[in-house]
């Protein structure tokens, strides 16, 4: 992918971003208890698409009921952070994971890097907000 | 020692306890008009409420990370030992500080945010026992690392928290 790209981190949670700051909370770029951060690529989609993407990203999993916001930042942002946006298209199409968040073996070192990490990216992002929040069909369509 | 600094209340707030080593006329006197002057200001409406608001927010945060996975990203549930720390480093914020906005992170711990504007900022996340994993962001610079707290909150949080939230007002009144 390149710097110029387009990624987003789709926020399923009401108090992981700030209504009054209009920013995402530095929790909604953490990849705990993973090692890797998933996100949409969403270069060249218009507005309504990403929602129609977000759609995708909805299921029955646990607190995947909907979607309250997202946070739009670019591979460059994430470069700097000296990690990789890669795109696998799994589980949905554009599907982009991020990976290369620091290994220490001291869960506190790693826990506070982690965290510097996700507090850049989180006020680099621009948080988006639909009109309303982006429900799961509960039955199954 | 002074009568005064035998009451300890540095970097403590409105809610932490006081105590006192002195035993003195006067550190006796002393201890009791503090302690009278801080009911006093915690029975005030205009200074006990950003705590009580905090503390309500921490409780929905709560409500909100009761269950595995409820940030739809398989995060943890809130921890309870850390839910208590949380309540009490808020309680030990002095009241005249801007208090954060309180949310849960992956691992089930507390986040604290203080997000006053796309370059400055800090986050406190409280685990159990009082451990406090921090990062800083203020303009290219940005920092991290971890304290303890017990009964006062560490002089390096201290500053963060008043440097940030110095700036956030210093933006909010300019014209």
């Amino acid at each position: 992918m390149q710097d110029s790209d387009t990624v987003t981190r789709f926020i399923y949670s009401k108090s992981n971003f700030s209504k009054t700051k209009n920013r995402a909370k530095p929790n909604a770029f953490s990849p705990f208890p993973h090692d890797e951060l998933s996100t949409a690529h969403i270069t060249a989609l218009a507005d309504d698409s990403v929602w129609t993407l977000a759609t995708a990203a909805l299921g029955q999993e646990a607190g995947r009921g909907a979607i309250y916001a997202r946070a739009d930042i670019s591979v460059g942002e994430i470069s700097k952070q000296h990690l990789k946006a890669i795109r696998d298209d799994d589980p949905f199409v554009r599907h982009t994971v991020v990976k290369g968040w620091p290994v220490l073996s001291d869960p506190a070192e790693r826990k506070a890097q982690w965290l510097e990490i996700a507090l850049v990216l989180s006020q680099q992002a621009a948080l988006v907000a639909p009109g309303s929040p982006i429900l799961a069909d509960r039955t199954g369509r | 020692m002074s009568t005064a600094a035998a009451i300890q209340t540095r970097h403590a707030g409105l809610y932490s306890p006081v105590r006192s080593t002195g035993e003195s006329d006067s550190a006796i006197t002393l201890f009791h008009l503090v302690r009278v002057a801080r009911e006093h200001f915690r029975s005030s409406i205009a200074v006990g409420t950003p705590l009580e608001v905090a503390l309500a927010e921490l409780d929905e945060a709560a409500r909100e990370a009761a269950l595995p996975g409820w940030n739809g990203y398989a995060a943890k549930p809130i921890d309870a030992a850390a839910y208590a720390s949380a309540r009490s480093f808020l309680e030990l914020l002095p009241t005249m500080e801007e208090f954060p906005e309180i949310s849960v992170d992956g691992d089930g711990e507390v986040e604290l945010d203080w997000l006053a504007d796309p370059r400055r900022a800090l986050t406190i996340v409280v685990g159990a026992n009082g451990r406090l994993i921090y990062a800083w962001l203020d303009g290219p610079r940005t920092c991290r690392g971890t304290e303890w707290f017990d009964e006062g909150i560490p002089s390096t949080i201290a500053r963060a928290i008043s440097s940030i939230t110095s700036h956030d007002v210093r933006n909010r009144t300019k014209g």
